[in-house]
């Protein structure tokens, strides 16, 4: 999806979102994250769902425009920086399906 | 050993290997009807995930449920997880999980304010008028009936905070013991301050490795460790 049909189109853009996150009140809603998983036995076996891998294959892109847009500055292993830009991709797109699509929050607010 | 990359999460995610998580910590009284609109949401376009389904996941690499699942967290032991958002879930069929630091459970009532100042746990106005801040274990135990127990920590530190064998042991080893016997049957997982994921030092892998935990919660990823 181009940036332009996305809704998110600048830097200036994404870094709206990261402050919007950062802003919420958190007594009054959560914080949404996409995590990973992960066997530290061996290797979970690929998914066989093919909708969840084209999620996944979207929060990948997101996650990558995101890291670079937001954290240029991190160190590889640098898990704030990281968890930050992770944050901002659960944030906007949080629901099913949204991966790709523009940024819509995880919640309405707090008084809606 | 997975470190919290760049790379590593994007190969998870294009593996198809991720999973919401929703983290709230104190759920005020004030703030119910929020958290249940919020919620509300949550459980019609998520599935709940119990220990089970986690378990499968991890085995299997594929969800196997209709609609994706949601792991809403309550984090630290706060009295009002049971009094206001476990019932909301129970309501809804969504399954919470809820990471406890053990010593503020144990901690005097009178106390507790002074504990949560003491240790990064945050409070909210309602939380200071007095009585009792945290959960009890009765209450654990009765909260684990519906949803899953994992440690915190004893007193809710960070993996950088904890270095003797004295330390693990207070704040990894002892908080499992603690909450298997409020349950009745072993906590799966354990989540560092700060959800430090795994790999940050071999000594504290092993500890939460030898404690008896199966899982590591961090904040990039769900690490299954045994």
């Amino acid at each position: 999806m181009s940036e332009a049909v996305d809704g998110v189109r600048s830097e200036e853009d994404v870094r709206a979102l990261m402050r919007a996150c950062h802003l919420r009140d958190l007594d009054r809603e959560g914080i949404p994250m996409v995590l990973g998983l992960v066997d530290e036995r061996g290797a979970i076996p690929r998914s066989t769902d093919a909708s969840a891998l084209a999620e996944g294959a979207a929060y990948r892109d997101r996650l990558e425009r995101y890291h670079r847009e937001l954290v240029p500055f991190a160190r590889e292993g640098d898990e704030g920086a990281l968890i930050t830009a992770m944050q901002v991709v659960a944030y906007a797109h949080f629901e099913p399906g949204a991966a790709g699509a523009g940024p819509v929050a995880a919640t309405p607010p707090a008084d809606a | 050993m997975t470190r919290p990359t760049l790379d590593a999460a994007t190969e998870q995610l294009a593996s198809g290997h991720f999973i919401r998580v929703v983290n709230y910590h104190s759920t005020p009284r004030s703030g119910a009807e929020s958290l249940e609109r919020e919620l509300v949401r949550y459980a019609e376009l998520f599935a709940p995930v119990t220990l089970a389904d986690l378990d499968r996941y991890v085995e299997t690499g594929t969800w196997e449920h209709d609609r994706p699942g949601l792991i809403p967290v309550f984090y630290e032991g706060y009295r009002n997880s049971v009094d206001v958002a476990a019932p909301i879930l129970d309501r809804l069929g969504l399954t919470g999980w809820f990471p406890i630091a053990t010593s503020f459970v144990d901690c005097p009532p009178e106390h507790q304010e002074a504990f949560a100042r003491s240790h990064w746990i945050a409070l909210v106005e309602e939380d200071t008028r007095g009585g009792r801040i945290a959960m009890d274990w009765d209450e654990v135990g009765a909260l684990s009936e519906r949803h899953v127990i994992l440690g915190h920590t004893a007193h809710h530190e960070g993996y950088d905070t904890v270095f003797t064998d004295e330390d693990l042991e207070r704040e990894v080893a002892e908080p499992k013991r603690l909450i298997d016997a409020a349950i009745g049957r072993p906590t799966p997982g354990f989540v560092w301050l700060h959800g430090s994921s795994w790999g940050q030092h071999p000594r504290h892998d092993a500890a939460v490795r030898d404690a008896g935990y199966r899982y590591l919660f961090s904040n990039t990823m769900i690490h299954r460790i045994a």
